[in-house]
């Protein structure tokens, strides 16, 4: 429970059904290090007394467990290592894979609990044939949150539930207004959870004392011709046009980071197209393996809509990608979800370097 | 999971609070529907009202074997110990910038010393030994310069229960002519606490320790010591704290401190052997179990032990739902559990201190209440390393 609507009208809605609850709200990250009194967007004292409130409202015990470890070491050192490889992070799938799906449902089952609630906007539902949970797309495809979910085993979908997977956001809204929780009107909380307001990740980064060291380099086309310098290749991610400080008539973008040469690649637009790429560490969903092709549409970042492609399986846990149309920005280190409509068939982790034509 | 009706709980967190004592609420009760009256005013009912204050002052030096003149009313432990520590460093000569306090003070300590760091004093930590006692020839050392303006030490533990080497360090700080605070707050009511056998120049103790209301306490101060005082707006308490004293409030903690110092001998014979049972019945339980600082001297009331692979948070949370209250030792206010700074001084491992838990015992704790943990503890210790996986 961060305090949010979303967790509170969760938990308020099972607490109505007369299901036995415990709201646990997880600090994961401490005052901002070096200054005493700023938080990031989440587990500031009042984000917590706001969970608290609704807790004691519907009826539950409510704790404040201490994650930061694990929050550190499972989200924000893969977070900074990865800018640090020229690689784009994608912290929230970490989070809800290593933080609210594992460290969590064990703190539950050691307090007795048997499943995980959360807020969020998703379906799971349990197929009659095979016996596996299923995840499907929120109802309200504006708030869907699947893609953020795709890596959790068959194990951790079973121990979860999503109260919200079948309501729109006005009407989680209504029910907070139902429930009379004080925090119905609470602003959507956006973006990297453990940023403070009015900051970004490389603030962030740099105030936790985990900006990789800034090394020079060259930024290049993709002929290999030099144009120009960068301070660190950790300000660049694959796709990124602004911040490239080379006097050019075409816009550039970022094709592609060389972590060992220290190189930035760039060129004009139609250079960042590719039509595959190669995923690595996949997890598939209605099945525990893929032993062949399969198609539906890809999603390559959490705000893509997606893309018809076909998936081949490869040793090693990995696959390729072919996308029917050449996509923009394949970018490493992000996840790709693949869907049949609503279905998630399952991802994995897009591979440095793996995108071409 | 079970979530036990409030009648059922067994309550083993006194060193956190401890529940008001019957007397202690009749008292209260029969003060808020009396007539009132500020113990300022020279009519019948403010005299009253004086007089209950008078009477409370009395039970408290009671209790502690200083003179009722010595006593000044706070709203508890936390302000006597800022008062004390303000009220020295903000008349200090310009000359005396050091404060030296031990490593396992409580934070109201810690934080007062470090708030007298604004203000331009020098804070000098003494580490203490596995046993949980603060290094005394260390401690005396600190003292030898001419420039100590204050000395503080614990008299017990809050979260293993151990006595400090008070004497020893309180005759130091008087031959050197250090003032010298003693946090009395975990050790009233458990034992005799007289400030002039261990040269305290300031004594800190609370209500709600002892069975009586939260928002009570007292600083002793020795007659001849001139404190700053803490809040200006009348002569209440000596000058020393302004404003209308909480009548009922402290005629609360007098009795608790009257009825605690009368019952203190069985009642201290009795936790003892509460807690022998209690610690002999672990040890059979769980062989695994470490018990911290059990062969010094402590407060007979508190058992500070670690199950290896039980994380004292979840251990407590898992306790709570099946209607215990224990603790881990350290709250911190946003309710988050941090390891504890006390046990980390003793020397133990982060790991360690984080595998922690406090029990202790009071006025209200049965036989029964030890029993029954005892017999669900096995239990949820098993579903806690189960769900973890340990």
């Amino acid at each position: 429970m961060s305090g949010g609507v979303d967790s509170s009208v969760a938990a308020a809605m099972l607490a109505r059904e007369g299901r036995r609850l415990v709201g646990f709200s997880m600090q994961l990250i401490d005052k901002l290090a070096g200054e005493a009194e700023r938080y990031g967007r989440c587990c500031s004292p009042e984000d917590f007394k706001d969970a608290r409130r609704v807790a004691e409202r519907m009826g539950f015990p409510h704790y404040i467990i201490d994650m930061e470890q694990e929050f550190m070491d499972r989200v924000v050192l893969p977070f900074a290592r990865d800018y640090a490889a020229g690689r784009t992070p994608s912290p929230c799938v970490n989070c809800n894979t290593f933080i609210k799906f594992d460290s969590l449902i064990a703190r539950s089952r050691a307090v007795g609990a048997e499943k995980v609630a959360t807020g969020h906007y998703a379906i799971l539902e349990r197929d009659p044939k095979t016996g596996r949970t299923l995840l499907r797309k929120a109802r309200d495809l504006t708030k869907d949150q699947s893609y953020f979910l795709f890596d959790l085993s068959d194990e951790q979908r079973a121990a979860a539930e999503f109260p919200l997977g079948r309501l729109s956001k006005d009407e989680v809204r209504e029910l907070a207004r139902e429930f009379r929780l004080d925090n119905a009107d609470k602003p959507e909380s956006m973006d990297l959870c453990f940023v403070a307001k009015g900051e970004d990740y490389r603030g962030f980064l740099e105030r936790q004392g985990l900006m990789a060291q800034r090394e020079a380099g060259e930024i290049v086309n993709s002929s290999g011709e030099v144009l120009g310098e960068h301070g660190s290749i950790g300000d660049y991610t694959v796709g990124q046009r602004k911040g490239i400080q080379v006097p050019s008539q075409d816009k550039l973008y970022v094709l592609r980071i060389e972590p060992e040469q220290k190189r930035v690649v760039v060129g004009g637009g139609d250079e960042l197209l590719n039509d595959r790429c190669v995923i690595e560490r996949t997890r598939w969903i209605p099945f525990e393996i893929l032993d062949g092709p399969i198609s539906g549409s890809m999603r390559i970042r959490s705000n893509d809509t997606g893309s018809p492609a076909t998936v081949t399986p490869l040793p090693d846990g990995r696959a390729e990608v072919r996308f029917d149309v050449p996509q923009r920005a394949i970018a490493p280190g992000q996840a790709a979800v693949l869907y049949d409509g609503d279905l998630v068939l399952g991802g994995g982790w897009i591979v440095a370097g793996s995108a071409t034509k | 999971m079970m979530i036990h009706a409030d009648t059922q709980r067994v309550y083993l967190d006194h060193n956190a609070t401890s529940p008001v004592r019957p007397e202690v609420l009749e008292t209260m009760q029969r003060i808020l529907a009396g007539p009132g009256g500020n113990p300022s005013s020279m009519h019948s009912e403010g005299r009253a009202a004086r007089k209950q204050i008078e009477d409370a002052r009395l039970q408290v030096a009671g209790l502690t074997g200083a003179k009722p003149s010595e006593v000044v009313f706070t709203s508890g432990g936390s302000e006597a110990i800022s008062a004390a520590v303000r009220g020295v460093s903000d008349r200090a000569p310009t000359d005396r910038r050091r404060i030296v306090i031990s490593a396992t003070e409580h934070s109201a300590v810690h934080e007062a010393a470090k708030h007298a760091v604004r203000r331009g004093m020098l804070v000098v930590t003494v580490p203490c030994g596995p046993d949980g006692r603060v290094d005394v020839e260390r401690f005396k050392t600190q003292l030898s310069g001419d420039d100590v303006a204050l000395a503080a030490l614990h008299w017990a533990n809050n979260e293993t229960g151990v006595l400090q080497p008070l004497e020893e360090v309180g005759r130091a700080c008087r031959l050197a002519g250090i003032p010298f605070l003693v946090d009395a707050v975990q050790a009233a009511g458990k034992m005799p606490i007289d400030p002039r056998e261990v040269f305290a120049d300031m004594m800190a103790i609370s209500g709600h320790k002892l069975g009586g209301p939260q928002g009570t306490g007292a600083l002793i101060v020795r007659e001849g010591i001139t404190l700053a005082p803490l809040v200006s707006g009348g002569a209440q308490e000596k000058r020393r704290r302004g404003g209308t004293e909480a009548v009922c409030a402290i005629a609360g903690f007098g009795v608790a401190a009257a009825l605690t110092a009368q019952r203190m001998k069985e009642e201290v014979g009795r936790l003892v052997r509460l807690r022998a049972r209690l610690e002999t019945r672990l040890r059979e339980i769980f062989p695994d179990v470490r018990f911290h600082a059990q062969t010094s001297q402590r407060l007979p009331n508190t058992t500070n032990f670690a199950l290896p692979g039980v994380p004292g948070e979840t251990l407590v949370i898992a306790l709570d739902l099946e209607g215990f209250a224990v603790s881990t030792g350290s709250a911190c206010a946003s309710g988050a559990v941090e390891p504890s700074h006390v046990l980390l001084a003793m020397g133990l491992s982060e790991e360690e201190a984080r595998s922690s838990l406090r029990v202790s015992t009071g006025w209200s704790t049965t036989g029964d209440d030890i029993d029954r943990f005892l017999d669900v503890l096995p239990r949820v210790v098993g579903q806690v390393r189960k769900g973890l996986g340990r």
